[in-house]
This record gives C-alpha cells, sequence and structure tokens, in this order.
C-alpha cells in the first residue's frame, strides 16, 4: 500500500438518487485534485465502506475511490454549479436536457434556429436560481418543468400542475432581457407576467407565485 | 408564371384549423422512453419570426390530407431536400374557442384567412407580441381540453404517392 500522493487513483461519481453528480461518469482523480477543487474539497470522500475527510490515507493503486456529496453537482458549458439535495429532480432533468444543445440548425425541418450553449445556460441558471430561491425562502421544492426547445432558438421552461400554469421564455440574442413569461392559477386567478433583465436580482413576487408550481 | 389573387374569406367560429407539429425532434434529444404530453407544445405556438402571425390550415380548404401533402412539398431550409411528412403531426383547433381565448389584454387575437398561391386554406393566428407568452399557455390549455387533438393519416402511402407524382408534375413545369 502506498499513500495515494504520488499516485493517480481511478474514481467513479455515484449517480444514486441522493448523488447526481454531472461530471463524467469515469475519472481519474488525483489525490491533490480532490484536495484542490473546490466543489470536492469540503466534502466526504468514502471509500471501502469507510468515511475520511480531507485526510490523507494509504490507498492502494487503481484502487476505485466512491465519492459521496451532500450537495448535487450541475455542470454546465463554462461552470459547475452546486444546489441542494432537495432540488435533485431539477438537476436530472438539466442533465437529461443537455441533448437540446446537439439540435443542428433546422432541427424542426421548417428552418429552426440551433440553441447556443449561452442561451441553454442561461435558462439553466435561471431555473436553479429560482428554485433555490424558493427552497430557502419557503421550504418549498418547485416541481420539474419541461425544458423545450423554441424553433427562434429561445427555450421555453413550462410548469403545469392541477392548479397553476407557467411558461418562461428564455431568449437568445438579447443582451438585455434573459426571459419573459406569464403565469396563472386555473380560473385565470393570480396571473402574472413579468421580464426577467440581466443582471438584475430575482423578482420577489415570481418567487412567491412560484410556491403555486410545487 | 401568373400570380393569382385568391380573396380571402371570413372564417366562421365553428371552422377548424390545423397547425402542425413536429415530432421526431424528441427522438433526437429527449432520454430514452421519455416523450412528451402531446399538449405539451407550448413551443410550437412560438411566432419565431415574428411573421405575421402562426400559420395554419383552414379545414374547408385543406384536409388532414392534404394538409399532409403541402408539408411533403416543401423544401427544407437547404433548399434542396424536401421535409419528411412522416415527422409531424397536426393538432386541430377549434377557431371560435382560439378567438375566445381569456386572455388579459386589450388587444384581440385573430384568425384570419390568408390564402397563398399554393394553399388556399393558408390562415393565420395573429397577436400582439407582448401577449405571446400568455397566448402560446392558453392555447395549450386549449389543446388539453380536447377528447381528438391530435390528427395522424392512417395510411401514409396513399399521402407519400401523392407528393411524388406532384414533385414530377412540378418538374415537368
Amino acid at each position: 500500500m502506498k499513500t495515494m500522493d504520488n499516485y493517480i487513483a481511478k474514481s467513479f461519481i455515484t449517480r444514486q438518487d441522493r448523488n447526481v453528480m454531472t461530471q463524467p461518469k469515469e475519472k481519474e482523480w488525483s489525490y491533490e485534485e480532490v484536495l484542490e477543487t473546490p466543489f470536492l474539497k469540503d466534502y466526504v470522500i468514502e471509500a471501502q465502506g469507510q468515511l475520511y475527510k480531507n485526510e490523507k490515507r494509504a490507498w492502494g493503486i487503481n484502487e476505485p475511490i466512491e465519492l459521496t456529496f451532500p450537495s448535487i453537482f450541475v455542470e454546465l458549458d463554462t461552470e459547475i454549479i452546486s444546489i441542494p439535495n432537495e432540488l435533485t429532480c431539477i438537476a436530472k432533468k438539466i442533465e437529461d436536457s443537455k441533448g437540446i444543445l446537439s439540435l443542428e440548425d433546422d432541427w424542426d425541418s421548417q428552418g429552426a434556429v440551433r440553441i447556443s450553449p449561452k442561451t441553454f445556460n442561461n435558462a439553466c441558471n435561471l431555473l436553479i436560481d429560482y428554485s433555490k430561491k424558493v427552497l430557502s425562502t419557503y421550504k418549498i421544492s418547485i416541481n420539474v418543468p419541461h425544458i423545450n426547445p423554441c424553433n427562434n432558438g429561445s427555450i421555453d421552461l413550462v410548469w403545469k400542475n392541477e392548479k397553476a400554469r407557467l411558461l418562461i421564455n428564455v431568449k437568445s440574442n438579447n443582451e438585455k432581457i434573459i426571459a419573459s413569461g406569464y403565469g396563472y392559477l386555473k380560473n385565470n386567478a393570480q396571473p402574472i407576467q413579468f421580464i426577467l433583465e440581466k443582471n438584475k436580482p430575482t423578482l420577489e413576487h415570481l418567487v412567491f407565485w412560484m410556491q403555486n408550481i410545487s | 408564371m401568373t400570380l393569382t389573387y385568391i380573396k380571402p374569406e371570413v372564417i366562421p367560429n365553428e371552422d377548424f384549423v390545423f397547425r402542425n407539429i413536429h415530432v421526431i425532434q424528441y427522438k433526437k434529444w429527449q432520454p430514452q422512453g421519455i416523450r412528451p404530453n402531446e399538449s405539451d407544445f407550448s413551443h410550437r405556438y412560438i411566432n419565431g419570426e415574428r411573421e405575421d402571425g402562426l400559420s395554419v390550415n383552414w379545414e374547408k380548404y385543406c384536409s388532414i390530407e392534404t394538409a399532409f401533402i403541402l408539408l411533403g412539398l416543401q423544401k427544407r431550409k437547404d433548399g434542396v431536400s424536401y421535409i419528411d411528412p412522416k415527422e409531424f403531426k397536426l393538432i386541430k383547433l377549434n377557431v371560435g374557442d382560439i378567438r375566445e381565448l381569456d386572455i388579459l389584454s386589450d388587444s384581440d387575437i385573430l384568425v384570419i384567412h390568408d390564402p397563398i398561391e399554393d394553399n388556399i386554406g393558408h390562415s393565420l393566428i395573429c397577436f400582439d407580441e407582448y401577449i405571446e407568452d400568455q397566448v402560446r399557455l392558453k392555447l395549450c390549455e386549449l389543446v388539453e381540453s380536447y377528447t381528438n387533438r391530435i390528427e395522424y393519416p392512417t395510411d401514409f402511402s396513399i399521402i407519400l404517392k401523392e407528393i411524388e407524382k406532384r414533385k414530377k408534375q412540378m418538374k415537368i413545369e
């Protein structure tokens, strides 16, 4: 047995319900890399059924290490975002929706524009920001939306349950406005119409309203 | 080539229009086994290029079969290949229901006949840009309220034969 300091350990990321990680399914992590990676270093490293926290230990060459996390990480184009375990379903949906980025121009056979990574990131960031805000403010996890590509290169986030509907359209090619949206309860009660601008804080009244889609 | 002017008519409230929706796209990016709810097509009611309105076909002049034939005669963006009509389904909407959508706005939703050279039944659903999200959401709800909302031909072979026949005619002309 040798210490990890000088070895690359083969590791894998657990993809159980509570531990969704959108890093590559299998990756080689050095011990230093684990410690130096901001989103990993504070978390518990589980190996061989024992728990270690930022602790150097004897490790076998090529021994698999299983990493478990108290938070979920979503990897987007240029950033990795941590979100609470309560929002695992949202993280999964984002992961599942990454295929949107593989759509090419004319993906609907009628001249649709491809979805840019920037638009997709904006949609994901918006979804994560508001999900987190509703969770932290009201202790409620919102439902998972449909994430749909639109023919003009924008993305729709759509929620629908027995009492409410909400549509947020995340724009493409608009430097000032990130998204617009509309929502209402049954029988057109409590309608909400809004525009989300770049670099502006979350809309408190939208956060409040989003309790309806939980 | 002579262009023929076709006088637009008023579409009665009791009539129906078809909106085509592209469905194959989901197979390309949705996780295996997951298909969207057939009414979850808010993204198909978007007026991408802010044209005059959402294109639909008036049932009076355009049967389900005709709508698919017209699709099969349209060229794709590359200008060479043709659209595969099998990639589409049709949503059938009542004109009166569209006009009476419960929209919180001063502006109306119009359904107007807009005949064009190759498609006499061509029509438009028109609304202001600022109520687009609202209209799209309401159209989804409307479609969900229909029992029979999706139209698809039972026998596609006849349609494909007709498309090929017309393509040959177009080449001759």
